[in-house]
């Protein structure tokens, strides 16, 4: 496989796994550039590495982890100093769509682990093999993970339905 | 294990394409730029600050400012009953430390002074 292709093979996949990821579109575009800049990086200086998905997955989630993990750190800071916050506001939020906010808010709701698992299989299309590798489980776990996420997802997808969310999509 | 949950999923997460070109065109740029390192303004900051510590630890001070320049300025000698006091610093003596009880007036510079204790002004 070419460097080119699997660069654009991967690129919409990790940043839909970074957007379910962040739910912020900018900081999503900054985590899978990221990613697909390390895999680059690998393959042109030591070969495509054994699975170029579960690699640039891999640093997507560490990425998008400490990114996030400075966040929350930092929102006091900025809050404190200019009166923005580094979290999408309510102007941000607005503009979102309905639909994906209602879809992050669902996946927000997830249990951690399961959630982690279905992004990476469900939204990033990764096999169960390069999942279970990229979160260093066994695939049967990972299976069981996914199913689990995918479950209480659509309870919860149905629940807002149900509860009239749903009219406006 | 695709199921219609996850195609939803996708759908709902689905990123705009000129924002998969953008960041496709920046991972296969030839040279990406490195985006500064936040160590380097700490490692500047943590360089000036002890540059800054050198500095006022080596920068050379009056006598006065320390403890062992302030030592031995003046002597006090009882010598017979009679209390000497004697200014050591400076040249020729340097200047009076009493001089008579009164301001501006007695006797030139010598570098020594007597002060009679119990004495009448």
């Amino acid at each position: 496989m070419e460097l080119e292709t699997a660069v654009r093979e991967l690129a919409p996949q990790l940043l839909r796994y970074s957007i379910g990821r962040t739910g912020d579109a900018a900081l999503a575009e900054e985590v899978a550039q990221d990613a697909l800049a390390a895999l680059v990086q690998r393959w042109r200086r030591h070969g495509p590495p054994d699975c170029p998905a579960a690699f640039a997955f891999a640093v997507a989630r560490r990425r998008a982890g400490r990114l996030m993990l400075q966040r929350r750190l930092l929102e006091p800071l900025h809050a404190l100093l200019d009166g923005h916050s580094p979290l999408p506001g309510p102007d941000e939020r607005a503009t979102l769509s309905i639909r994906l906010g209602r879809t992050l808010a669902a996946l927000r709701k997830l249990p951690r682990q399961d959630r982690e698992a279905l992004l990476l299989v469900g939204v990033g299309e990764l096999g169960p093999t390069e999942g279970a590798r990229v979160l260093g489980i066994t695939v049967p776990a990972l299976k069981m993970r996914v199913h689990r996420a995918r479950r209480r997802l659509r309870q919860l997808l149905e629940e807002r339905l149900e509860d009239g969310d749903g009219h406006q999509d | 294990m695709d199921t219609r949950t996850d195609q939803r999923l996708r759908e709902a997460l689905e990123p705009r394409p000129e924002a998969v070109e953008r960041i496709v065109r920046g991972a296969l740029e030839p040279r990406r730029t490195a985006r500064p390192s936040r160590l380097v303004p700490a490692a500047a900051g943590a360089a000036a600050l002890a540059a800054l510590v050198a500095l006022w630890v080596l920068t050379p001070r009056p006598a006065g400012m320390t403890g062992k320049g302030r030592e031995g300025r003046v002597s006090i000698e009882n010598v017979g009953g009679v209390m000497i006091v004697r200014h050591r610093g400076g040249e020729e003596g340097g200047r009076w430390v009493i001089r008579n009880g009164e301001r501006g007036t007695g006797s030139p510079p010598s570098g020594s002074v007597i002060v009679i204790h119990g004495g009448k002004r």
